[in-house]
């Protein structure tokens, strides 16, 4: 019924389940690093999803570099926060 | 005579009885002649040949007839009338094998007969009856609101069986009325198994309700008539005819679900309404059926079994010989073409922004009213208005810049326009729930939620997935527009899908003024939902930094509680687990936020001492799934894949579809009939914990704080003072 093309959270859901492969090299921490990174693009798929693309990898990528800019200006701000302090 | 038109059936091949029940109470069979027909249409010399081939003196007839297409093309089509129903169908059988197009060729006879004769189902009539034919004076109007029926006599057949889940012999058959009064037959006895004939007919019962009556208790009643000789003596139908049932159905997937559907077992002059297989939308009872039956010209036993998509395909088809329009056998239009750029720009749901994961005080849910049946009523979305080879159309379909013609009024816009029309008068005339225009209009309302999904069904009539994606194409746009405003106008978002947004922030009275002006900016009524003192939108159960949009819970100001996806609202949880959860919730609604947790998990303690202790009723921990399989196609060992292995070895074949209840006991899953082992009570608690965590994550508890919480509480619980609430 209605739609045959995938939502973008149903493919991050697929396509996750093949990168999650590559843990089987990675140490803990880069290990939690990629679930970040990966859970990242799942919480702003709905972004996402405003730009149908027929390459969804570039729209994960994206989200993915939007999520860890975020938390750099949050830690920048942190940090010149920090700094301030006596 | 005057009366009301309660029902009509195929009597004979060629012959049609009409019931009429009168002024004055009684209930009439009237015969006449019809011959139902339906149009080919193909190349000139094919109709010409097949016209030649198909004609047969008292049995078919053709002649060329000048048809309008839902297109709006007027073809020069074979009309072929058959002497029967039957041999229509193997005429139309056979047809559908050749390269034509067939037109009003499934419409069933009844439809046929009432669309011809312009009268409906409950409609007040005065009949003229001669020699074979009836001339009918309508006095109603299908649009009216206001409509008066028949008083109605109900009664209620129920049966017990020798084996689980209604198969086996039939033990007991119980006949009651409403009145209270009610009689139990012996199926073994044929004179008692006559006197329940008897005493439906001396009753004058209309509407005669079983629990799988389709499947099972009715086409029983018939092989144990047999079976005792008296197959023509013992017969429910009102003209006293013989019954003739078979059992069977077929399974269905419907929205990812696998559905079972018996074949119906229809009587005559009387409606058998089998509650198993009721399909007409269940919020609105028996007047959601009459309004159906009423609007779609579908007898009333027909419509009972009426899913809500076939509802809609009624309605259009009713809508379309209106218009003198042809109705297609087949899905008429095929989606246009599009390259895969174009797919995936057009090929899209509605609008999600995911919630944020938490707690959120002071929220308004906003919606707007009946979001995709309006944007397929006022744009005229339908199958044939939507072209995306259009351009430059006065509508345009926003980002896939699909055309909407403007020449013409589709036959789903119309219908959906209609049925929204309905559905707003009742809103207005309805001074109270639960009144009969509420329940008309709830009826309505959920076959207007399935009008857009069934725009994209593959066997829709008048759909089109084209018409499907310019909807959540125009649904996208306007809840952009929605979100884009709130935030301009100083809310916070906490959360939007499809039709409806939460905002947080602001005063009443900016909000109430930016549901105006959101209302007035899309030209679609948004109305305030729920107003929530608190919500909780909560996360992935497997993957807690992931936000799930469709799992929240929350109280409402006037102290009420509003959830979506949580166990307490699953089908398959057992009523002891959903009631707790409840009851959690509502400890959690009487106090303030900062101790609605610890007010939850005392609810929480008392619950699981009574489920350690054994003291709660069984009947509370029946967990009811529905196979999506046949029994032996299951590979894993899963709780009704096990039930089923089970049922199977008692020679009760089960299909996809059906619905298995049972318990978990020490030895597995078990029906109630045939426990043989004691609860298995460290599953049920495992249960418990897991929809108690459902609602105190949002609280920051985690499963091992709640479950040493609970351990702490047991262990205490001894020198408590008792609780006097």
């Amino acid at each position: 019924m209605g739609r045959s093309t995938p939502t973008l959270r149903e493919y991050l859901r697929s396509e996750f389940d093949s990168w999650f492969k590559m843990s089987k090299v990675l140490s803990d921490g880069e290990k939690r690093a990629l679930k970040e990174l990966l859970n990242a693009a799942v919480s702003m798929s709905d972004a996402g999803s405003l730009v149908p693309n027929p390459v969804p990898s570039e729209t994960t990528f994206m989200l993915m570099l939007l999520h860890l800019k975020t938390r750099l200006n949050d830690l920048e701000a942190k940090l010149e926060k920090d700094i301030r302090l006596p | 005579m005057k009366g009301w038109l309660l029902d009509i059936n195929e009597e004979e091949p060629g012959i049609v009885a009409v019931w009429i029940r009168t002024q004055s109470g009684a209930t009439v069979k009237l015969l006449e002649k019809y011959e139902p027909y339906f149009y080919i249409f193909a190349p000139s010399w094919k109709l010409d040949s097949l016209s030649n081939s198909i004609t047969k003196p008292g049995e078919v007839s053709t002649s060329y007839e000048p048809v309008l297409t839902p297109q709006g093309k007027v073809n020069r089509m074979l009309l072929v009338r058959t002497k029967s129903d039957i041999s229509r169908r193997s005429l139309v059988k056979s047809l559908m094998e050749q390269d034509v197009s067939l037109f009003n060729a499934d419409i069933s006879l009844e439809q046929q007969y009432l669309f011809e004769r312009h009268i409906f189902p409950f409609a007040r009539i005065d009949v003229c009856s001669s020699s074979n034919s009836m001339n009918f004076n309508l006095r109603d109007d299908i649009e009216s609101l206001d409509f008066d029926l028949p008083r109605l006599r109900e009664a209620t057949l129920d049966v017990r069986t020798s084996k689980p889940l209604g198969f086996g012999e039939l033990i007991e058959i119980g006949l009651s009325f409403p009145d209270g009064f009610s009689v139990n037959f012996d199926p073994k006895d044929p004179e008692s198994l006559i006197e329940l004939s008897e005493e439906i007919q001396r009753k004058g019962v209309d509407l005669l309700f079983t629990e799988g009556g389709d499947g099972r208790v009715l086409p029983s009643l018939i092989e144990v008539a047999s079976k005792l000789g008296i197959r023509n003596d013992f017969t429910l139908n009102r003209d006293l005819s013989p019954m003739s049932f078979r059992r069977g159905g077929f399974s269905y997937v419907s929205y990812g679900t696998v559905g079972w559907k018996s074949k119906p077992a229809l009587l005559r002059g009387r409606y058998h309404i089998d509650l198993d297989n009721f399909m007409a939308p269940p919020d609105g009872g028996l007047q959601g059926l009459f309004e159906f039956s009423r609007v779609c010209s579908v007898p009333a036993q027909r419509m009972a079994r009426m899913g809500i998509g076939s509802i809609m395909s009624a309605l259009e088809a009713l809508v379309a010989f209106r218009r003198q329009i042809a109705i297609p056998t087949k899905e008429a239009a095929p989606e246009h073409f599009k390259n895969a750029l174009s797919l995936i720009k057009s090929d899209r749901g509605g609008f999600v922004m995911n919630p944020k994961p938490g707690i959120h005080e002071d929220v308004l849910e906003v919606d707007f009213t009946s979001l995709y049946p309006s944007i397929i009523a006022v744009k005229n979305i339908s199958a044939e208005t939507v072209d995306p080879s259009l351009s430059e159309t006065p509508l345009e379909v926003p980002e896939i810049n699909f055309g909407i013609t403007a020449n013409r009024f589709g036959i789903v816009s119309d219908a959906v326009a209609f049925l929204l029309r309905r559905r707003m008068s009742y809103l207005s005339k309805s001074s109270c729930e639960d009144d009969i225009y509420d329940a008309r209009q709830k009826a309505i309302k959920l076959v207007l939620c399935a009008a857009f999904g069934y725009l994209g069904f593959k066997k829709a009539k008048f759909g089109r997935v084209d018409a499907h994606m310019a909807t959540t194409a125009f649904a996208r746009d306007i809840l952009l527009k929605a979100i884009r405003l709130a935030e301009t106008k100083g809310f916070e978002v906490v959360h939007a899908i499809v039709d409806a947004l939460w905002i947080k922030g602001g005063t009443d009275r900016e909000k109430n003024n930016f549901i105006s002006e959101i209302s007035e900016a899309i030209g679609i009524p948004a109305k305030a939902k729920a107003n929530y003192r608190w919500i909780a939108f909560l996360r992935s159960r497997a993957n807690p930094d992931v936000p799930v949009p469709t799992r929240y819970f929350g109280v409402l100001r006037e102290g009420k509680l509003k959830m979506r996806g949580i166990e307490a609202r699953r089908h398959d949880t057992p009523q002891f687990i959903a009631e707790t959860q409840i009851a959690m919730l509502e400890a959690m609604a009487n106090v303030d936020l900062p101790k609605a947790s610890m007010a939850a998990l005392h609810v929480l303690t008392r619950s699981m001492s009574l489920l350690m202790k054994g003291e709660v009723p069984i009947n509370s921990l029946v967990i009811t799934r529905r196979l999506s399989k046949s029994p032996w196609e299951y590979r894993n060992r899963i709780a009704q894949a096990l039930v089923a292995w089970k049922v199977k070895k008692m020679g009760i074949e089960l299909m996809p579809g059906m619905e298995l209840s049972f318990v978990m006991t020490e030895n597995g899953p078990s029906t109630l009939d045939f426990i043989n082992a004691p609860l298995d009570l460290r599953f049920y608690r495992k249960l418990l914990l897991r929809a108690s965590h459902s609602i105190l994550e949002p609280f920051h508890w985690n499963p091992q704080s709640i479950e040493f919480e609970v351990q702490r509480h047991s262990l205490l619980s001894p020198f408590l003072i008792p609780d006097k609430r």
